[in-house]
């Protein structure tokens, strides 16, 4: 008996590893629809701690206002993309009729770097910025984070959605914030979620779908960007001053830059991120 | 002797120590949050098996099937079980399984905190040591005369302390994974090109632990294996467990080092804490033998 019952056990262990998902991913890599009700009382929340907190002045319009902008590239030869198997997720493999390749490091051929997260540091003080009305968008779309990489305003609603025939759950790793875990079974689910505090960077996975990684800053100001291919960055409508421009890559870290503009000034500067040494 | 009870006994056991397969598998393919709800999935009995889900909602039914073993076993126990203990033996089972499952459904609502997922491997094992400990109180070996060996206390010790550090140790590899150490010393068997390694930070200071605790595992059932060998040579009841245990750690500092070297991957990784299980098994059949069969002079 107790043979066929190791015989039986070898069986089942094989039948669990042999499950395409997830086997070969990187290293490196309560349920619920969360009711608009909910979102409304985190922002309250989040507006009532920023009144309380903040002492600085609340600037409406920017006088002279300056530009800082340029481009975020990589020197040398880039990590070969390697490709995502999906098949762990029947339904994630037919919405892609190309193969589809991990994004953590984007970088054009002329060695323009996409999904890197531009946003000044240092050198505001306690100047406060009105919110944005609207929610910034998340969403999920071929099993993928559209965007990947992008930036909130701390109290800023984030509308988060399944576009995909299939479920996905939005897990928040934060440090600063509190963690969530949602499951979005339906396709067109949406719901919305709020940080509170300022943090680089919140990182969202999706545990169905391991490949499935997204980062969001959380800034007490409007002064971010995250690059497309082009590499290409824009901080608009400074106030004059001394900055930390501060370059963030999900593999790669941060890189910063001290850079002080005049009223009604633009400036370039350029971020070079180059392979780490081992 | 109620041999349909053994035998029942025995296949809980085993599904026991798949259960842990699966369970394992869940933390070596980090899907621990696939499912984000419990008791329900998704809101649903039964969710699409897709990537992450496979593993978790599969871990919960193989964990609901061994919930009914457990449940049919207490109650033949209450039913057919002459022996009062035994009895409450079941009980104490059907008690632990149900806190096992009461803590990992905490472990996922509360996002995988370490010490709920620590605890939920830890008590795995001595629900799995439970089941183990039925399938041989329930056999045939049980309802005969003890044989009656005279021997030393020493042994008796051995075999408890066996068992105390290969818990231990398991529960030492349980905090390894539950805290990402897996790999925080990359290369093996040396740690960092050194025996010692030549900077620690918390998890350097965990997985080095667990390599520690290997090698008093090892040194512990090495020396158990001589008196066994020494003493109870025609003993088979102490022999076969013997062998069979010093077999599975050569296996498992064979999984231990595949480990690193595939740098955890997940059925490696998984098969090592299965195999740890199995030890861990062994040594408790070991162990309640010796105070079974010897008579201490």
């Amino acid at each position: 008996m107790v043979q066929r019952l190791m015989a039986l056990l070898f069986v089942g262990i094989l039948m669990f590893s042999a499950n395409p998902a997830l086997a070969d991913e990187d290293e490196e890599d309560e349920f619920g629809f969360v009711e608009e009700e909910q979102a409304a009382q985190e922002q309250a929340q989040a507006e009532s701690e920023d009144e309380e907190s903040g002492s600085g002045e609340m600037v409406t319009e920017v006088k002279d206002p300056a530009v800082i902008k340029g481009k975020v590239t990589f020197d040398g030869q880039g990590p070969k993309p390697k490709k995502i198997k999906m098949d762990a997720d029947p339904t994630c493999m037919v919405m892609h009729s190309e193969p589809v390749f991990r994004k953590e490091v984007l970088i054009s051929e002329d060695g323009s770097f996409a999904n890197v997260f531009v946003y000044v540091k240092e050198g505001l003080g306690g100047m406060k910025f009105p919110k944005p009305d609207g929610a910034a968008k998340f969403d999920q779309i071929g099993c993928e984070y559209t965007p990947r990489v992008f930036g909130v305003r701390a109290g800023q609603p984030i509308e988060i959605i399944n576009s995909d025939a299939t479920l996905h759950n939005v897990h928040a790793i934060a440090k600063e914030n509190d963690d969530f875990n949602i499951g979005m079974p339906v396709k067109g689910m949406k719901l919305k979620k709020t940080f509170n505090k300022p943090e680089t960077m919140v990182k969202m996975v999706c545990d169905v779908h391991p490949w499935m990684n997204g980062y969001v800053g959380v800034m007490t100001h409007p002064y971010f960007f995250t690059t497309g291919k082009d590499g290409v960055f824009e901080l608009p409508n400074l106030p004059p001053g001394e900055y930390t421009i501060a370059a963030w890559q999900e593999k790669l870290g941060e890189i910063t830059q001290k850079i002080k503009v005049g009223p009604n000034e633009t400036k370039e500067i350029s971020f070079v991120f180059t392979r780490p040494k081992k | 002797m109620l041999i349909w009870l053994n035998r029942f006994a025995i296949f809980t056991a085993w599904s026991t120590l798949f259960l842990l397969f699966a369970g394992g598998m869940v933390t070596s393919t980090s899907s621990g949050l696939a499912v984000p709800d419990w008791p329900l999935s998704y809101g649903m009995l039964f969710p699409p098996m897709v990537g992450g889900v496979f593993y978790e909602h599969g871990h919960r039914m193989v964990a609901s099937f061994v919930g009914l073993l457990t449940v049919i076993l207490c109650v033949w126990m209450w039913r057919k079980e002459e022996r009062r203990w035994m009895k409450w033996l079941g009980t104490a089972a059907l008690l632990t399984v149900i806190s096992q499952g009461v803590l990992g459904g905490i472990t996922v609502l509360f996002l995988l905190p370490t010490p709920v997922s620590t605890a939920h491997a830890g008590l795995a094992e001595i629900f799995f040591c439970l089941t183990v400990s039925i399938a041989l109180f329930t056999s045939k070996e049980w309802f005969q005369e003890p044989l009656k060996i005279a021997s030393q206390r020493e042994y008796r010790r051995f075999a408890v302390g066996t068992c105390v550090i290969l818990y231990v140790q398991i529960l030492l590899g349980a905090l390894m994974r539950h805290t990402e150490s897996g790999l925080a010393i990359p290369d093996f068997p040396l740690n960092f090109g050194h025996l010692i390694p030549p900077h620690f930070t918390p998890q350097i200071w965990i997985h080095y632990a667990h390599r520690l605790g290997a090698v008093v595992a090892s040194i512990t059932i090495i020396m158990l294996a001589f008196k066994t060998f020494s003493q109870f040579k025609r003993v088979r009841q102490f022999m076969r467990p013997m062998i069979f245990l010093i077999l599975l750690l050569l296996f498992q500092i064979c999984l231990g080092g595949l480990t690193i070297w595939t740098q955890k991957a997940p059925t490696i990784a998984t098969l090592h804490l299965t195999v740890g299980a199995m030890m861990l098994g062994t040594s408790v059949v070991l162990m309640l033998r010796s105070f079974r069969h010897l008579q201490i002079k």
